[in-house]
């Protein structure tokens, strides 16, 4: 029985500390997401106005190869933002026509394997016909993601024992209260109201029907024996 | 008084909740430190691309005291980007020009200001930005209610599986010992059957006092009966109503629920798929030759009458294969099944994963009703039924909130994996927990066509089978599977949410349905309860015909569950009543038909309801259906409420409602 | 805030020109780089294409040819000019197809598809082109002038673009510039193709509880003349209405120097479906598709029928997609109607 209780507390300590720290993480993940997403939103919004300008000339009949104004347009959406480590427009095979970065120039984008934002340049058809990418220094997200991470877990490690730990102390606690119910529950005396206020009825009633008149609360029946009589003078000692 | 799990369960609900609350402030402070500045630089990049604007418009010549739709690009702007609280147009000379969104709450909170100029230069003003601190922590706030409902279902979960790992020996003493406080607790004083095993010596003190007391009642009324003493006698039974004496509790038939673990989890891994299973379809079925509401419907409504069709064959063939058998074979169709959906390439393929999985889950449910039959008999087999449908409940209440986090966070084919993953885990733990030699107990259940034939014939079923028990079927499986997750996907609503919603049903259950089959009984109406349960449900779903929002689906849900937990269990006992007034052979014809025409109701439901839903809508298929219900109830009322008077109770019929799902 | 929310204007016009297909469904093979079919070597000939034009070359035709280098798509084109007489394509036809013997034929403008084409209508031995496929642009209701039966598909082996924005999308972005409950429009009542729009311009306005005060040009005989045309704008503004509409009606662009004026002088904005409107009529804002671009469109549908070897009868005649806005500032100035800030981001703007 001590046995069951402890495993089945162990069992709940467990799940509340697991509890604890799912959402920890989760929490961690929601705030990296939302961290990379206020970041790539900013870089979003220059890649969005070059896009725009292409569009524009696309419409007019300016083929994207054709639109060399476009180098001093990302030369400068590139300056404004540090963190930018380059923009390029490249067509709709991804080869990099106009870039900030002249080292970029005709390599295929997609190859480079570095972290890209891209936003499509679409015609009046609706095709895409090239993507404006930025590329922006990955130590910002990493910087956020560290720093993030050491302040959830100097939060969630001290939750996760506390949850552990009280999660312990109220399962023994509770035990305890059931060890004691058990124990009152032995003699009627300290039985719980319900139980004595059903126990009165059936006295009255077995008495009036016996037709007997038992004097005061001696327990029912023949069996006052040993333990039942040590019952109450138990119970009283304990309170 | 509270038991040592209930206890448990409530203070482990405190505890999580503060340590999340105190995870949630945490992850505030974390936000604030990291997260704010980099909002604030976006603000500036969002001002001073809207400065460039406004230049703009002065370049192409618009006085900038006539600027037009400002206001409104500045609410653009913040639709797009809410963790702005205000945006606003200042004039030079400080007269506010243009604003979208209230930032008076925000006293100190960081603000972006970028100039507007002219084009010779000249500042004509400023757009300022201010900055809504607690975005992001409201995104943190969401992901930690998700969290505490996990937290919350898996303690279910443990509670279930504590059954499963402390063992039957160890858990059965303090279940002992809890039973006989509780039966106390509220003035019981029947005799607890079973063997207190290893608590002993703890309920034994408590077992000898009520021992003699039964025992002197028992001496008392054989007196009484010997004098032929009416009055006493009378005193007596009332007597025993109130207080139980003289009765024997029974305690939860062990063998016959060895198998509530496996089936538990079993049950669990179908539920994880409800609260995406529709958008998945209709994913893959992608721009195919289907109506995305007819690619949602296919798949659930192809399981359920696979499920219902297979219930009576099944039942033959797990009594011949053997329950374990039967249970592991099926777990392991289902789990193929559950795998092939997560990477079927083609619709196709989907709808045959499901439908394998389907299968074995009839199997699976057919072996384990069989093995709960086989093990127990009289009263036990009520209250084994009762733990049995217990599993399932609690099954369906954990599984679609957990099934749309997963679904949610890492994908439904990764949830279909977890799926595929729990019915393995049910199939081990039935290896271990199932007896390998079956032993029949009682007559055997093979049920055949001319059993169904016969009990058609049944005065007063047909009208209880197609007026209420298949409506109300058809409206629980519509409802549920299929019109209220797409349209609250429609709405918007993640796969975690619409899980929470799918909750709301089984919860209304596991609590009404004791308390009004309790109802039914005492005021021995049982054909009203089924009518008025019909009622309550079919007009919670005409209710959408007012306003299809979220609060009118939950108006439904709500109905749904409280209707259903009003006639469910009267149903179940009109229906055991008819057999029983049969008798012989024809009774379990006559449940086998019951069963047959509800599982036809689970897969009708989903199928009309998907077609109702593509061709009228969301709010008049729900409307329609809610109609069809209560129409069903009105041909029973009118039928003539022809309840064969007998004493069978829904209170222990309730226990037999084994099969909602 | 930018030319996508034009798009989105488009997208849900219903844009006739659409029935029968997926939107983006077009744009996809371009996107996944598909569309640029096997270059080079797997091409060994060249294509040859006709081009029929009526006044020489214009932006269509740059967009037309424009497209097929963009995509690498070697083609041998012959153009020739019918100097505005669809009378010249007969004699053309008959010198050029048994010399240059095209794989398909372009023609720019009604009159040159009707005369290469005919009316789908017309009995199968007339003496039209049959088995060569042609593809038009430029024509502004093929339905109407009885090229195609219906757009989702000629019948026959016939496609093309179509230059006309849809009227729901024109109302639209008159909304978006200044919102309406009433808005005049004139049209010459003889044009069926005017008739269609001031139909579709009221079950656009049924939809925003707007009302359409629709005006027809004084009639002599069966002509439409210009007679009182400065009346019918100056009580179209006394009965209130916020916009006057001026559609593609073949007539009354012989006389917008007539209405512009007289519009601006009365203080009615004016909303134009042709960009020579507000080049020279002194429209304050209009809604125009883009030549180059109805260019490139006409070549995405040759692609289809050359590359793919589609049948042109399973090609949809299609407008575009996205449309220019073009605002007149100087009329946006001299009327006090200004264009709300967010369309500066997609507009163009002639000062």
């Amino acid at each position: 029985m001590a046995r069951t209780t402890l495993g089945l507390i162990a069992v709940f300590a467990l799940i509340a500390a697991a509890c604890v720290a799912f959402g920890a993480y989760f929490s961690y993940v929601t705030l990296l997401n939302a961290h990379r997403s206020v970041i790539e939103a900013r870089f979003g919004i220059a890649a969005e106005r070059v896009a725009d300008v292409a569009e524009q000339a696309a419409s007019l009949g300016i083929a994207l190869p054709a639109q060399s104004t476009l180098t001093s347009l990302l030369d400068r959406e590139a300056r404004v933002e540090p963190a930018i480590r380059s923009m390029d427009l490249a067509d709709e095979r991804g080869i990099v026509l106009f870039s900030s970065d002249p080292a970029r120039l005709g390599i295929a984008e997609a190859q480079d394997g570095g972290r890209g934002l891209t936003r499509p340049v679409r015609n009046d058809l609706n095709e895409v016909v090239g993507h404006v990418v930025v590329r922006y220094d990955p130590q910002i997200l990493a910087a956020g993601a560290a720093a993030l991470g050491n302040d959830l877990k100097v939060i969630a490690l001290p939750a996760l024992i506390g949850a552990g730990v009280a999660t312990i102390v109220i399962g023994l606690l509770l035990a305890a209260l059931l060890r004691r119910a058990v124990r009152r529950a032995a003699d009627p005396g300290a039985w719980p109201p319900a139980a004595r206020a059903a126990l009165a009825a059936a006295e009255r009633v077995h008495n009036e029907v016996a037709g007997k008149s038992r004097s005061g609360k001696s327990p029912p029946g023949k069996s006052p024996s040993g333990k039942s009589a040590r019952g109450p003078a138990e119970s009283r000692r304990r309170a | 008084m509270i038991g040592l799990r209930g206890g448990i369960t409530i203070a482990i609900v405190l505890i999580l909740c503060s340590a999340l609350a105190f995870i949630g402030w945490g992850a505030e402070r974390a936000a604030q430190r990291t997260i704010a500045p980099e909002i604030l630089a976006k603000a500036n990049t969002v001002a001073r691309s809207a400065a460039d604007l406004l230049g703009r418009a002065g370049t192409v010549g618009v006085p900038f005291d006539r600027l037009v739709g400002v206001s409104d690009y500045f609410q653009n702007l913040r639709a797009a980007n809410p963790e702005f609280a205000q945006i606003s147009l200042v004039s030079a000379a400080g007269a506010e020009l243009a604003r979208a969104g209230d930032a008076a709450g925000f006293a100190d909170a960081p603000q972006a200001r970028i100039p507007v100029a002219d084009p010779s230069g000249r500042r004509l003003g400023d757009v300022v930005i201010v900055v809504d601190p607690t975005a992001v922590t409201a995104q943190v706030g969401a992901v930690l209610v998700d969290v505490a409902f996990i937290g919350i279902v898996s303690l279910l979960v443990a509670l279930e599986l504590v059954a499963l790992v402390v063992g039957s020996r160890g858990i059965g003493a303090l279940m002992a010992v809890e039973r006989r406080l509780k039966a106390l607790g509220r003035g019981v004083l029947a005799r607890q059957e079973g063997n207190p095993g290893a608590a002993g010596t703890l309920v034994g003190p408590i077992d000898r006092q009520v021992n003699a007391l039964a025992e002197r009642h028992a001496e008392i009324r054989a007196a009484a009966e010997a004098r032929g003493d009416a009055a006493a006698l009378a005193r007596l039974g009332d007597l025993e109503t109130r207080t139980g004496l003289g009765r024997v509790q029974a305690a939860e038939s062990e063998a016959a629920i060895a198998v509530r673990p496996a089936l538990f989890l079993f049950m669990l891994a179908e539920e994880l798929t409800r609260p995406f299973l529709p958008r998945f379809a209709q994913t893959i079925a992608g721009s195919g030759a289907f109506s995305p509401d007819f690619a949602a419907s296919l798949p659930i409504v192809a399981f359920m009458a696979v499920v219902a069709l297979c219930q009576v064959p099944f039942a033959g063939i797990s009594e011949r294969l053997g329950r374990r058998p039967g249970f592991v074979i099926g777990a392991l169709l289902a789990a193929t099944g559950y795998g092939l959906s997560a990477v079927s390439p083609s619709y196709g393929l989907f709808v045959g994963a499901r439908v394998a999985t389907a299968v074995g889950y009839a199997l699976v449910f057919v072996s384990s009703q069989g093995h709960v039959v086989d093990f127990s008999a009289g009263a036990a087999r009520s209250a084994a039924l009762a733990v049995f449908v217990r599993a399932i409940m609690v099954a369906s209440l954990c599984g679609p909130p957990i099934g749309g986090v997963i679904a949610d966070r890492l994908g439904a084919p990764s949830a279909f994996m977890a799926s595929a993953g729990l019915a393995l885990v049910a199939l081990v733990v039935a290896l271990l927990t199932l007896p390998k030699t079956v032993r029949r107990a009682g007559a055997g259940a093979g049920v055949g066509l001319a059993d169904l034939k016969g009990a058609a014939r049944a005065p007063g079923l047909m009208a209880l089978l197609f007026g209420c028990a298949f409506p109300a079927k058809f409206l629980f499986a519509a409802l549920c599977f299929l019109l209220v997750p797409l349209e609250l996907q429609r709405l918007g609503y993640s796969s975690a949410a619409i899980g929470r919603f799918q909750m709301i049903y089984p919860i209304i259950m596991v609590l009404a349905v004791p308390f009004f089959a309790a109802m039914a009984d005492r005021f021995d109406a049982r054909g009203s309860f089924v009518v008025a349960g019909a009622v309550v449900s079919g007009f919670g779903a005409m209710a959408m015909v007012l306003n299809p929002s979220i609060a009118f689906i939950v108006v439904a849900l709500v109905a749904l569950g409280y209707g259903q937990a009003m006639s469910i269990a009267s149903q179940s006992a009109l229906v055991a009543d008819t057999a029983a007034a049969l008798g012989g052979g024809r009774a379990a014809g006559v449940l086998g038909l019951f069963r047959l025409v509800e599982r036809s109701g689970n897969a009708a439901g989903p199928a009309s309801a998907g077609f109702l839903m593509a061709t009228i809508g969301f709010a008049a298929a729900t409307t329609l259906i809610g109609t069809v219900v209560v129409a069903g109830a009105a041909l029973f009322a009118l039928s003539g409420l022809r309840t064969a008077h007998h004493p069978r109770r829904a209170s222990s019929a309730a226990a037999s409602e084994g099969s909602s799902a | 805030m930018d030319r996508r929310s034009l798009l989105a204007l488009g997208l849900g016009a219903g844009a006739v020109g659409l029935a029968g297909r997926l939107p983006g469904a077009h744009g996809q093979p371009a996107a996944s780089g598909q569309a640029a079919p096997a270059p080079g070597a797997a091409q060994a000939q060249p294509f040859r294409i006709l081009m029929l034009t009526f006044r020489g070359d214009t932006d269509v035709e740059r967009g037309f040819r424009d497209y097929f280098a963009a995509n690498e798509i070697k083609v041998e084109f012959l153009t020739r000019d019918v100097e505005r007489d669809a009378g010249r394509v007969k004699p053309i036809l008959a010198e050029v197809l048994p010399t240059f013997k095209p794989n398909l034929i372009y023609t720019y403008g009604t009159p040159n598809t009707l005369a290469v084409a005919g009316p789908y209508d017309a009995p199968p031995d007339s003496p039209y082109v049959h088995d060569i496929p042609v593809v038009f642009a430029l024509v502004a209701a093929p339905v109407q002038v009885k090229i195609a039966p219906s757009l989702a598909s000629s019948g026959r082996n016939v496609t093309g673009a179509v230059h006309v924005v849809p009227t729901d999308v024109q109302m639209r972005a008159m909304q978006s510039y200044k919102p309406f409950r009433k808005v005049g429009v004139i049209y010459s009542p003889n044009e069926r193709n005017s008739v269609a729009i001031i139909e579709e311009m009221k079950a656009f306005g049924a939809g925003i509880d707007a009302t359409v005060i629709a005006q027809p040009l004084t009639m002599v005989g069966n002509r439409p003349t210009g007679d009182g045309v400065e009346d019918f704008v100056r009580n179209l503004k006394a009965q209130g209405a916020d916009w006057l509409y001026l559609p593609a009606d073949t007539f009354l662009a012989t006389i917008f120097d007539r209405v512009g004026p007289a519009a601006l002088a009365a203080g009615l904005p004016t909303f134009g479906a042709t960009e020579f409107f507000l080049r020279e009529g002194l429209g304050l804002v209009g809604l125009v598709s883009r030549y180059y671009s109805v260019g490139q469109l006409a070549a995405s549908k040759a692609v289809e029928i050359l590359v793919q070897r589609v049948p042109p009868r399973d090609i949809p005649i299609e407008t575009l997609r996205r449309f220019a806005l073009i605002i007149n500032m100087n009329i946006a100035k001299q009327l006090g109607v200004y264009p709300p800030i967010a369309m500066l981001n997609y507009a163009e703007v002639i000062t």
